[in-house]
């Protein structure tokens, strides 16, 4: 029960982070095979039935553009960020910047705050 | 090849749940992306994959279906927004529509010999179904034709209703114990005037027998015990254990009379010699009635006994709590 509430959770926590790692990747072209083993590489797994679909989704908004080319002998289907989609990601990047900075302070203060033993240490020690 | 016939396979399996239009598209791309998988599987090997090892991509890569379905849009019949509405209208049309008439069909078949009872219930039985399926089909409309973002933002907190104060559920589960409970009562002193009110038009054929004369006053005493119990508790408040060591009480009760029943076999007994096959049917259904609700009583009273260990085990402090 516990580890399913956390795998919900761990994936809505993922979801808005892989969008922003798909378009920071796809800055440079490159292909789904290609695009799934370097976010891997960089330490982002992300499974081929949530790639595909998550990359039309992003072209159907605008924020991708895609382009079937031969490679190899075999056609590719190339993803690139669109100028749209350039935009949005600067706009996504700077409110992941402010939400990490938020979500460090409040960290931060969670842990600068007494714990309930401390609290009943310093009220005996007033007394 | 094999492999590769394996692979057209599963494609095809694939491309069969998607939607004509975007098909060869996304074949294309799941196939170019298995073939890059299997090609960079077979440089590290440094052989072609065999069967096997194809079949283990595959499978990894998931089930037709569910890579199809992961390509598709998410469809819901009724939104977020939509449902809790829909929810609580299915709620009103059941409660002030559908259980009034099914009182009312019991009534008829209970009162009423000639009344075709299933005929009845076949029609009611559709009637529940067309109101679903209509209330269904209404809100799916709204929710596809109304402006989601006005319905959002377009509200006024001062025109929300007034906060009601609500008695502790407590309270409340008192107060209709002690309603069903006389009702219960009121219809149990009657039943021996009554016996319609038991066995319906089945009262014409067959009688209560001679067992029941012991049964009775104990059922008498259950049901005022019942009222008592919750009106002690409405006035005065009961610890937390008292309830389930209560419904322990009756149901060890309970569980000793349909002992007596199920020793004695005969239940009823024949108005007239004529209809001695209809007594014989209803005490092969009382004893199955008897079995089931003695079944029932057991897991009930495990049920009851964790209740009781678990309020005699918690704090002090929460189980005076819940009273207040």
């Amino acid at each position: 029960m516990e580890s399913e509430v956390f795998e919900n959770l761990r994936l809505e926590l993922r979801r808005g982070s892989l969008i922003l790692a798909v378009l920071a990747q796809l800055r440079t072209e490159q292909y789904g095979y290609v695009l799934r083993k370097s976010l891997t590489d960089l330490g982002l797994a992300i499974d081929e039935n949530t790639l595909y679909p998550l990359l039309r989704r992003l072209e159907t908004q605008g924020l991708l553009a895609s382009q079937w080319r031969e490679e190899d002998k075999r056609n590719k289907r190339f993803y690139r960020l669109s100028t749209e989609g350039e935009a949005i990601l600067a706009r996504l990047l700077a409110e992941h910047e402010a939400m990490n900075a938020a979500l460090d302070r409040i960290l931060q203060a969670a842990t600068d705050a007494p714990g309930p033993e401390e609290e009943r240490e310093e009220t005996n020690a007033i007394q | 090849m094999p492999s590769n016939d394996m692979l057209a396979r599963y494609l095809q399996a694939v491309g069969f749940w998607l939607p004509p239009a975007t098909k060869q598209d996304i074949i294309a791309e799941i196939s170019e992306d298995l073939h890059s998988q299997i090609d960079d599987r077979a440089a590290s090997l440094g052989r072609p994959l065999n069967d096997a090892e194809v079949a283990e991509i595959l499978k990894q890569r998931g089930r037709p279906v569910v890579v199809a379905g992961s390509f598709l849009p998410q469809h819901q019949l009724i939104g977020p927004i939509m449902f809790p509405i829909y929810i609580f209208v299915l709620k009103i049309v059941a409660l002030c529509y559908f259980l009034p008439s099914f009182v009312v069909w019991l009534g008829y078949v209970i009162f009423d010999p000639s009344f075709g009872g299933l005929h009845e219930l076949g029609m009611f039985w559709s009637l529940v179904w067309t109101a679903f399926g209509i209330i269904t089909f209404i809100f799916a409309v709204l929710d596809r034709t109304s402006n989601r973002s006005k319905f959002i933002s377009e509200w006024d907190p001062r025109k929300l209703p007034k906060a009601s104060h609500k008695q502790p559920s407590r309270k409340r589960r008192d107060i209709g114990a002690i309603v069903f409970g006389i009702l219960y009562l009121g219809w149990l002193l009657v039943v021996p005037d009554f016996p319609y009110l038991v066995m319906g038009p089945a009262a014409y054929f067959v009688k209560f027998a001679t067992v029941w004369h012991s049964i009775y006053p104990w059922l008498i005493a259950l049901a005022v015990a019942g009222i008592l119990e919750a009106t002690v508790s409405l006035l005065r408040g009961l610890p937390a254990w008292e309830p389930p060591a209560f419904k322990i009480a009756n149901n060890c009760v309970c569980l000793w009379l349909l002992n007596m029943l199920w020793s004695a076999q005969t239940y009823f007994i024949a108005q007239a010699p004529q209809f001695q096959q209809y007594a014989v049917a209803a005490n092969l259904i009382a004893r199955i009635c008897i079995a089931g609700t003695a079944l029932g009583m057991l897991i009930a009273l495990v049920a009851e006994a964790w209740h009781l260990v678990r309020a005699l085990t918690e704090p002090r402090e929460s189980a005076v709590t819940r009273i207040a």
